[in-house]
């Protein structure tokens, strides 16, 4: 389960971003709402495996496309672990 | 035996069509077996290893219809399960054919695939994984014998990450009686392709892209059509032509969104990208080259496809770049090749410490595998004088018209017969 609540320029994520909850925001259609400064905060995420890491590095191809400046806030240790495996850890728009 | 003629200086400019991906092409096309109606499969390459697997799909039975990048395969008429060696020898992939004929037929006979250049890859993954799912296997004078009544879901640990495994499985678990899991799946985007099709002829499948896949096996499955995603190898190997020519090239009937770590790359090295919904533009005009340290995970990581391209972009950059290769344990054979055209190149277990060179000079070299080939080609570009490269039947069977494409941006490349 995936709940996304957009709160002006952040999208609070909360739940899992999974293989499973990722198929149902592909295309993110949420992205074009945002303005030119958005956040993603992710505290409230509980588990995330390689397919949410790899959505949100579409997310960030996206927000760059649409000229939007991005940043991941508040990401959880265990969604950092995976991305620092992963190696893309440096890649990621956190602060 | 054909070679590559590459005579450096030129600055790639100008629009590219990226092709269909040949990882998703291939399994797709044997996915078609499993079906007893026609699938409609289109954005499908020219390539060898292609034409290889049509060859193989008329010799099972099924009719195949090409019309330009959109193929017809009806294997309503499957009549036989084997594949031979003469055509698997040429064409690793062949493997593919293993689960969807055992699913779908209940046997299979499939010649070993050979050894491999880049390093092991063994079959025992693709084997143990469907003995876990009830089938009976042998292996006898070279072939993978394999039958079952129906195969049955089983819960099967992978113990390696394997592309090829991972697709063997999960076409043969389509069909299987009950629920499989597949654990320590791969994830790449070719495998979700992969899913994708599958699911639109009638399987239930749920995880693909992560590591854990399961399946619920349907009875039977129906013909689809279906779109092959594009290569995002190809793609990454005109943008790093264009970077280190200092060139401006827009990658067309792409997909940016799932060739974003190694845009990054791409741009912390210097380069201007920009990408729309489905292009990239790659811009190197009056930019400086810097290094940039790479290392090859699984997916979402930086692939180990584009390892060879980058060495070669590190050579060319400012700075030191270390490439660190965790995939294939001998994927560096390009670095020799290179090292004969002046690259200096220094090689630490399984990492290449790539320090500036100030300029490449053309040589002759060998391609050793598909993405060493592709590196070599590259260097070429921008290597003084002329570069032949060698045994390029490694380039054809991943790149179609490799160097029409490149030709069409301004590149110096031809393609030529070897002297007898």
């Amino acid at each position: 389960m995936l709940e996304i609540k957009q709160n002006g320029a952040v999208l609070q994520f909360v739940g899992e971003l999974n293989c499973n909850t990722v198929v149902a925001h592909w295309p993110f259609k949420l992205m074009a709402t945002l303005p030119k400064q958005a956040e993603f905060d992710l505290s409230g995420l509980q588990h995330v495996d390689t397919a949410g890491l790899a959505w949100l590095i579409q997310q960030m191809a996206k927000a760059k496309q649409l000229g939007i400046s991005l940043k991941f806030k508040k990401m959880p240790e265990q969604l950092r672990s995976l991305a620092s495996v992963s190696d893309v850890l440096a890649l990621l728009p956190t602060e | 035996m054909q070679q590559f003629l590459v005579t450096g200086g030129a600055t790639l400019k100008g629009d590219v069509t990226i092709s269909g991906a040949k990882n998703a092409a291939l399994p797709i096309l044997f996915a078609t077996i499993l079906a007893e109606q026609p699938s409609v499969i289109s954005n499908v390459p020219v390539l060898r290893d292609i034409d290889t697997t049509f060859k193989l799909l008329a010799i099972f039975g099924a009719e195949v219809q090409r019309d330009g990048h959109q193929v017809t395969v009806d294997a309503s008429h499957i009549h036989s399960q084997m594949a031979p060696y003469e055509l698997v020898r040429t064409m690793r992939a062949s493997i593919l054919a293993l689960g969807p004929l055992l699913a779908r037929f209940g046997h299979a006979e499939v010649s070993l695939p050979g050894g491999c250049a880049i390093g092991a890859r063994p079959v025992n993954l693709h084997i143990e994984g469907l003995r876990k799912m009830g089938a009976q296997i042998t292996v006898e004078n070279g072939y993978i014998k394999a039958k079952a009544e129906r195969l049955k879901g089983a819960h099967i640990v992978m113990d390696m990450v394997s592309v090829t495994g991972t697709e063997n499985l999960l076409m043969a678990a389509v069909l299987a009686d009950g629920v499989t899991t597949i654990e320590n799946a791969a994830r790449e985007p070719e495998v979700v392709d992969l899913a994708t099709y599958l699911t639109a002829m009638g399987a239930k499948i749920t995880g693909a892209g992560s590591a854990t896949i399961k399946v619920e096996g349907v009875e039977r499955l129906i013909g689809a059509a279906h779109r092959v995603l594009p290569d995002r190898i190809e793609t990454g190997t005109f943008l790093v032509a264009a970077a280190v020519t200092g060139g401006d090239v827009t990658c067309r009937n792409t997909d940016p969104g799932e060739l974003e770590v190694v845009l990054e790359k791409l741009r912390e090295a210097g380069a201007d990208v920009t990408t729309g919904d489905d292009w990239i533009r790659l811009d190197m005009t009056g930019r400086q080259l810097k290094s940039v340290n790479v290392k090859t995970t699984p997916h979402p990581g930086f692939p180990t496809d584009m390892q060879a391209q980058f060495t070669v972009l590190n050579v060319l950059a400012e700075g030191v770049g270390v490439v660190t290769e965790t995939i294939f344990e001998n994927r560096f054979m390009h670095v020799p090749e290179l090292q004969r055209m002046g690259a200096l190149i220094q090689l630490e277990g399984n990492n290449a410490l790539c320090q500036h060179t100030t300029q490449l000079t053309g040589a002759q070299v060998m391609a050793t595998d598909l993405r060493a080939s592709a590196s070599l080609v590259i260097a070429g570009l921008v290597a003084n004088g002329n570069t032949i490269v060698d045994r390029i039947y490694h380039i054809d069977r991943g790149y179609e018209q490799i160097e029409h494409k490149l030709q069409a941006l301004g590149a110096k490349i031809e393609r030529i017969n070897a002297p007898a």
